[in-house]
């Protein structure tokens, strides 16, 4: 009788044991998967906000330069025009002084027309800078044209140029951002990279749009996090942003610079 | 014999979590129980010695229950990130879910005395958990093994 007791409550001992490792084993999994679906949401919001913190970055650059480019504009109005114009002034009212005599009078009036002329170069190009006249009359292609033209006859550097794509059907109001961003790549090479030759190819690469841009210049560690915050790499990203692109930059030091960006 | 390696296992387990462990809390469970629970265990026997002789349930679920909850812990810390001993852990989880109840159930079956036929069954399937325990434990190792290999 006690044998069979015994062995009884072992049993139910063996079946409450099986029971009680049951119902833990579901709690852990239960747990489990409340507290690892909370950490993946939290995993989610992070990565959102993270985009928003680089979007905002990127606004913030977007602003700087626009803040920049209108100090270098006052500056540049304020040194090469405005200065010319207070001279030409200056020497206007001298034109009214009584009794001058005919040679200086017209060294006077020379002194106005050259200086005039100078302030109409100026304006000129100042407005050329701002916006080259070629590329809204012409299009892309005869924009980059000047633009290599330009830094070629610097002589200080060879840029070749070649181009695949057919830009009259792509959408005027890109042509902008694509100049831009090479005009930006073109000042860091020669100001930052020193490079001797540099290399811009437009090609049409898995039905995408790609340019690629090559300089044999110093470069820099590209995977250095203080490289990646420049204002000028920023402004470059938020135009292939706008273009509906994506690029790819790579650089190490004194293996020049490679970038390839696409656009749609 | 089946105490001693219940509880060694506990031991080396317990401090093996211990090293992967990241927050405070978790840390802190792992170390009370390492203290708490030999201490409890060890003090049953000596109360009772002839507890020692005979098969007891509430040793074997004390042991590997906070095992499974600190094997759940490290997956959980790693989540959507890599992880260190991720294969090594998945087949220790794996093993010990599996193999408590197949201890459990053995034990059940012992008492009954039934068949003698699913006794063999069980012990093939403990043996396959086993080999598949091994397999993630080797496949960890592999990849540590290489992983050296090429820092060098």
């Amino acid at each position: 009788m006690n044998s069979i007791n015994l062995e009884n409550s072992e049993i139910i001992q063996g079946v409450f044991f099986i029971l009680l490792a049951f119902i833990s084993m579901f709690l852990v999994l239960i747990l489990f998967f409340y507290f690892s679906r909370k950490k993946i949401v939290q995993i989610e919001v992070d990565k959102k906000n993270l985009e928003i913190e680089h979007q905002k970055e990127l606004l913030n650059s977007v602003l700087i330069t626009q803040e920049e480019e209108r100090k270098r504009i006052a500056q540049d109005l304020h040194d090469d025009i405005s200065s010319k114009l207070n001279v030409v002034s200056l020497n206007s009212h001298l034109l009214k002084t009584p009794n001058l005599s005919e040679s200086e009078q017209l060294e006077i009036t020379n002194n106005i027309i050259e200086l005039t002329q100078k302030a109409l170069e100026n304006s000129r190009r100042i407005a050329h800078d701002l916006l080259p006249p070629v590329l809204e009359k012409f299009g892309l292609h005869a924009g980059i044209e000047e633009l290599v033209e330009e830094f070629n006859s610097t002589k200080t550097v060879k840029v070749s140029y070649e181009n695949q794509l057919d830009f009259e059907s792509y959408p005027i109001e890109k042509h902008l951002h694509i100049f831009r961003i090479l005009q930006e790549l073109l000042n860091n090479s020669l100001r930052h990279g020193k490079a001797t030759e540099i290399s811009i190819q437009f090609t049409n690469f898995d039905n995408q749009k790609t340019c690629t841009y090559i300089d044999n210049g110093l470069g820099f560690d590209s995977s250095s996090e203080e490289n990646q915050k420049g204002l000028g790499m920023k402004n470059i990203e938020s135009r292939i942003n706008f273009l509906g692109g994506n690029f790819n930059f790579t650089s190490k030091p004194n293996e020049g610079v490679k970038m390839i960006f696409n656009f749609n | 014999m089946q105490h001693f390696y219940e509880l060694f296992q506990f031991v080396i387990l317990s401090y093996f979590f211990s090293l992967l462990l990241k927050t405070r809390a978790q840390l802190l469970t792992v170390y009370i129980l390492l203290i708490v629970l030999p201490v409890f265990l060890l003090s049953r026997y000596l109360i009772d010695p002839n507890l020692f002789f005979e098969y007891n349930h509430l040793e074997p679920y004390l042991t590997t229950m906070p095992l499974i909850v600190y094997s759940s812990m490290h997956l959980y810390n790693n989540l959507g990130e890599k992880s260190d001993f991720y294969y090594g852990n998945i087949g220790l989880l794996f093993y010990l879910f599996t193999s408590t109840f197949i201890f459990l159930i053995y034990r059940l079956y012992v008492v009954l005395d039934i068949d003698d036929k699913i006794g063999d069954v069980m012990t093939i399937i403990n043996i396959t958990l086993q080999y598949i325990k091994f397999g993630f434990f080797f496949y960890q190792w592999k990849l540590i093994y290489f992983n050296k290999n090429e820092l060098n």
